[in-house]
């Protein structure tokens, strides 16, 4: 049980570890991609209590994480720095992934938490027995 | 150096000064104990907490230091502000119904506190103390550096002179008023920032000539420039989105904004108006940056000899005199209200987290020692701030690194797994300042441990996260008392 417990903790700490290294030898994107796990890491964690999250919110933060990772490839893969400038909504195609792609996108997290409060987050009735046992009087 | 011959410009500085003393007077009124004083009675509804929270955010870092880097070295920055869209509403994720739930259960106005319940013991809440009183340090810097710009700037005056004046103000409402004025003060430039940074956006692609020749202009000036990760390179651009992206939910003085809300239930729909509103802000971060930045590459105005300078430059030049006036006045109130969160949060180190940890019991005439202890830290941190040379922006994400990583591993972890351990919390918190602090003045003295452009805060971070959990498994837990037991099954 501890051990189950115990296992998101470790994954994050192995991704760090990850990250790290892909950091200190320099290779960027690994570094990227390690953030968007440990994102993905941390909102699980936060998002753990029993029973929960569902599995259509673990499926909406895996399919964040994955559009997330392709949108930093494209960015990489859409630069190219010796060919005249193209434009996507007015501004080079690589940086148009992070203006136009990631910055909206990250806006999920927000959607999630609130989409999931009242069923997931906070439900009245656990709020309830919570106040009721242990707030101050 | 430019400066305002505006009677309007300055009348509008002028004016919003005043409704900062006026809002100090008011919140004084509002403050009679140190709950007021620290966590404004709990008592703010969604809106303001939504409103503090991005302009505190935000601050002198982002209104000033912000467009500063992009002039500097253009997308690069962009990584730090637009990953916000999501660092916020994460940060919700990982402590806003625990801490906030705490606070109903304990009698917790500042987060050594919650260390202290968390983890029990003395050494997890004093090495939260010293990690936050080191980082208020470096962090009011920041805010010190925006305001003298900003003044000297508006004013004409010399640096001096505009800290005088600013810190003079400041030091009025944060002693008199404690949070209420500040998070008030949040709301009113929160709002009028929104508004003014939608037309300060447009006013950017007036002058640029529009987004596609902007982008012109800057191809040919520097492709890597406006390309995807600036000229500082994808590992800074992608290591700032990590240190910005996972490091919100450490900076203390937001997630204490969450305290203070009336109900936690209106939790629910304020991290994403908290991430959307950011995003709004962010688009004056990049917008004059890049605005600035075109008409120098143009040749229509010489070089700035500062790239902090590019914002007030931008405003002072080239846009109407009313909406300078609006937006340096929220440029203000936004530097103001944060250096307010942060002498806030330094006072509840020194008068309330030090002696609770130490005597078991807070000092007596609490409110009183945590005005003197406001006043001493805005010295201490103006004269850090003359001494410290370097651009707004990076003083700025040193102040940011040493926060996230401090307090992620402790408070974010910490508060959603029961096998995380004092002796954990103190290590991995000695591990952020001591890699903070080592890494960040070895590289100011030529001596660059890490590859170019990796950010010192990135690294702090994980390497804390790393030492948290592997010394939370090695060490034997303390069985938790009810209420926390409880709060962390929630």
């Amino acid at each position: 049980m501890e051990v189950r417990a115990s296992g998101l903790p470790l994954t994050l700490a192995a991704v760090s570890v990850a990250a790290l290294a892909a950091g200190l030898s320099g290779h960027a994107l690994a570094l990227g991609v390690c953030a968007v796990a440990l994102l993905v890491g941390l909102c699980l964690l936060g998002l753990r209590s029993p029973g929960q999250p569902s599995a259509r919110t673990v499926s909406a933060l895996l399919a964040f994480a994955f559009a997330f990772c392709a949108l930093l490839v494209l960015a990489g893969r859409l630069h190219k720095p010796s060919e005249p400038v193209q434009t996507l909504g007015g501004i080079p195609p690589g940086t148009a992934m992070l203006l136009y792609g990631i910055a909206p996108l990250g806006l999920t997290i927000g959607l999630i938490y609130g989409a999931t409060f009242s069923s997931e987050v906070l439900p009245d009735q656990r709020l309830r027995d919570f106040l009721s046992r242990h707030a101050k009087k | 150096m430019p400066s305002a011959d505006s009677g309007l410009i300055i009348s509008c500085v002028v004016g919003y000064l005043g409704i900062c003393a006026a809002i100090g007077v008011w919140a004084m009124r509002r403050t009679a104990s140190a709950a007021d004083f620290f966590l404004a009675g709990k008592s703010l509804g969604p809106m303001v907490v939504v409103m503090a929270s991005i302009s505190s955010v935000m601050s002198g870092f982002g209104f000033v230091g912000g467009p500063g880097l992009v002039y500097e070295s253009g997308s690069s920055s962009l990584w730090m502000a637009f990953v916000c869209a999501f660092s916020l509403p994460t940060t919700y994720v990982l402590t806003g119904k625990r801490l906030r739930l705490l606070v109903e259960a304990r009698p917790i106005l500042t987060l050594p506190e919650a260390v202290s319940a968390r983890y029990g013991g003395t050494l997890p809440a004093l090495a939260m103390s010293l990690a936050i009183f080191l980082g208020v340090i470096g962090y009011l810097g920041t805010q010190v550096l925006a305001i003298g710009t900003v003044l000297q700037a508006v004013l004409g005056i010399d640096l001096l002179t505009a800290l005088a004046i600013g810190l003079g103000v400041l030091a009025f409402y944060s002693i008199a008023g404690g949070i209420v004025a500040g998070v008030y003060t949040d709301l009113f430039q929160g709002v009028l920032m929104l508004g003014a940074a939608i037309a300060v956006l447009a006013q950017c692609l007036k002058v640029g000539g529009g987004l596609e020749s902007m982008t012109q202009t800057l191809w040919a000036m520097d492709p890597e420039y406006f390309g995807p990760w600036g000229t500082r390179g994808d590992l800074a651009a992608l290591s700032w989105m990590l240190l910005f992206g996972l490091g919100a939910a450490g900076q203390p003085h937001f997630i204490t904004k969450l305290m203070m809300l009336k109900d936690v239930r209106r939790l629910r729909w304020s991290a994403l108006a908290t991430g959307s509103s950011y995003l709004v802000l962010a688009t004056l971060w990049m917008g004059v940056g890049l605005a600035m930045r075109t008409v120098v590459a143009r040749g229509d105005h010489p070089e700035l000899g500062n790239p902090d300078l590019a914002a007030p430059t931008f405003l002072l030049h080239y846009t109407p005199e009313l909406l300078a006036g609006l937006v340096f006045a929220g440029l203000l109130a936004a530097i103001m209200s944060t250096a307010d969160s942060f002498l806030n949060l330094g006072a509840a180190a020194v008068v309330r987290d030090v002696p609770m940890a130490v005597l078991g019991r807070p000092l007596k005439a609490e409110l009183f020692w945590s005005r003197v202890a406001t006043g001493c830290l805005l010295l201490l941190s103006t004269l850090f701030a003359l001494y410290m040379e370097s651009l707004i922006a990076l003083l700025g994400t040193f102040g940011w690194g040493t926060f996230a990583a401090a307090i992620v591993p402790s408070i974010c972890i910490g508060l959603n797994w029961k096998r995380a351990t004092g002796q954990a919390c103190v290590a991995s918190i000695g591990t952020s300042i001591a890699l903070n602090f080592t890494l960040e003045m070895s590289a100011r003295n030529g001596l660059s441990l890490l590859p170019p452009g990796l950010a010192v805060g990135a690294v702090a971070l994980l390497a804390s996260t790393v030492v948290f959990v592997l010394v939370s498994l090695a060490t034997r837990p303390r069985k938790l008392a009810p209420d926390i037991d409880a709060l962390m099954d929630v």
